[in-house]
């Protein structure tokens, strides 16, 4: 369970991101988070994978107040979560497999447990065959999809995607939603940003809108709210 | 749990010597800069050993001389030497006649010498004493308490010359010292540098491993590595020239007969100790310089 509460962000240029918000997010759910340009839910984001820190309040993600854990710890929680971004954060000179693989290499993971974790999760995300493919032999949808299954390979309880379809055009970005979705229905937590107005509508999952720094709507039946109105 | 710390070093070592290769130019930059350095620390710490040996024999070679009034009979000589032997801190007293000092003194000039053969009949000189002592640092005292003999006339001995040498070398020493110490830092810094590119080259990787929840020491190991082995590699080379630098020249100067004035340590009592700190001394500037740029770079 994620419990963000009275959280505030102050960057040290004294830009206010976030302030004071409270939100919660149950176990398996998959929430949007939406916004313009600089409404703070990339900040929201930032402070779930622990990249930056609340300067008030507590982001509680398992029971563990990430506020609260030192620089050097950090790395152990994020063993429990996955992240995807929308440009990949693919290592081009190692193929679909050795990407996925990477994830399990730090932690000091064996051959024969990488070999069965990576292929079980490139078969998740349908690129088993693609496995030996450089990511500039992948399509766009392909490499996301890619870093989808190094999120995943750890088997998170949390995956945080940062707008992972906002390079795809919209029939990738559906392939990738579906992966997503998958995910999701296998248990794991999926918190999302993303400015896709269509793929929030579509879908109808919880969805939190961001405009200055708070939380201006929380729609538990989805839908991009913004100006006091459903698009 | 062994094979997996065995994984993770295979894994360090592998990546550090990809990043020299990477960026093998400014690893040889920064390879050969260490070198220099060392050489010259290997140089002056050669010194410093030698000095120490050579002031240590000048040490141990102070006498005292002292010359015995001319009026003094045979009877009182042999009372003389018998008591200044019993002072403390003498281990020998050597005497000679007026005669055998103008011998000396004949014998010293070779063939001018024969100039002061004139003298026999007459000799100006004095007989002598020479004391040899059992601590050189207390020759001073050693003078004080000779001069409570009345025979004795002039009582000296060759500190001043000594000294002046000691402080010579300690101005070698030192100046040597600033100058390895500069070279030192101008490694630290080349190696430094080196490091920062391979921080830079590896940037992506980096967020990607912290994404993925490498620990901060997982990530660093190769960079420590890496400067491990710039400064290693930098070390081999002045290793090299010492020993075979140094082996030449005390087999030169010893063959030869040159060696008078400067007695060298022996190589074998030296050179091993002198590579192990060199090689120390390499491994040390490399991980400061790799420390250097991760505490810059790599802060979070």
């Amino acid at each position: 369970m994620i419990k963000v509460s009275n959280v505030s962000k102050i960057y040290k240029n004294h830009m206010k991101a976030l302030n004071d918000i409270s939100v919660a997010i149950e176990d398996g759910e998959f929430v949007y988070v939406v916004g313009h340009s600089g409404a703070g839910k990339s900040t929201f984001i930032k402070l779930l994978y622990r990249e930056e820190r609340a300067t008030h309040g507590s982001v509680i993600v398992n029971d563990l107040d990430l506020t609260k854990i030192p620089n050097h710890r950090v790395h152990k929680y994020r063993r429990t979560i996955g992240v995807v971004f929308q440009d990949f954060k693919l290592l081009p000179n190692l193929t679909a497999y050795e990407n996925v693989a990477y994830a399990l290499e730090v932690h000091g993971e064996d051959a024969e447990t990488i070999r069965r974790k990576v292929k079980d999760s490139l078969e998740l995300v349908g690129l088993l065959d693609k496995m030996k493919q450089f990511p500039n032999q992948l399509s766009g949808g392909e490499q996301q999809r890619v870093a989808i299954a190094r999120a995943i390979v750890n088997k998170p309880t949390l995956l945080i995607a940062d707008e992972p379809t906002g390079n795809l055009d919209p029939v990738t970005s559906q392939s990738v939603m579906e992966v997503l979705e998958e995910i999701n229905r296998r248990g794991t937590t999926v918190v999302m940003a993303t400015h896709d107005i269509h793929l929030v509508n579509e879908s109808r999952k919880r969805t939190l809108t961001f405009e200055n720094g708070v939380v201006i709507n929380d729609a538990k039946e989805g839908g991009y709210f913004y100006d006091d109105e459903v698009l | 749990m062994m094979m997996k710390y065995f994984r993770m070093a295979t894994r360090h070592w592998r990546e550090a010597f990809k990043g020299i290769w990477r960026h093998r130019m400014l690893a040889f930059s920064a390879v050969l800069s260490v070198a220099v350095a060392l050489f010259l620390t290997s140089f002056l710490v050669l010194v410093v050993l030698n000095v120490n040996n050579v002031t240590d024999n000048l040490e141990k070679d102070i006498k005292i001389y002292a010359t015995i009034q001319k009026d003094t009979s045979a009877e009182a000589v042999d009372a003389l030497i018998g008591n200044t032997k019993t002072v403390t801190n003498i281990i020998e007293v050597q005497y000679k006649t007026a005669d055998q000092e103008l011998d000396d003194l004949i014998l010293s000039y070779g063939e001018d010498g024969k100039i002061f053969e004139s003298y026999r009949s007459d000799n100006p000189l004095k007989a002598t004493l020479t004391f040899t002592l059992n601590d050189a640092s207390l020759a001073q005292k050693t003078v004080e308490d000779l001069k409570a003999f009345p025979e004795l006339d002039k009582i000296q001995y060759g500190q001043e010359t000594a000294e002046n040498i000691i402080k010579i070398f300690d101005t070698v020493q030192q100046f040597g010292a600033i100058v390895v110490a500069a070279v030192m830092v101008v490694a630290v810094v080349l190696i430094s540098n080196t490091i920062r590119m391979a921080i830079m080259a590896r940037r992506t990787e980096i967020e990607i491993m912290r994404l993925v929840g490498a620990s901060n020491f997982f990530i660093r190991w190769p960079f420590i590595l890496e400067g491990l082995l710039i400064g290693l590699m930098g070390a081999i080379i002045p290793i090299g020239l010492t020993v075979v630098g140094y082996t030449q020249l005390y087999s030169y100067l010893t063959n030869e007969g040159q060696l008078t004035l400067v007695r060298l340590a022996e190589p074998s009592t030296v050179l091993l100790g002198i590579s192990l700190f060199i090689l120390g001394v390499g491994a040390l500037v490399g991980i400061l310089g790799s420390l250097f740029s991760m505490t810059r770079f790599l802060k979070k």
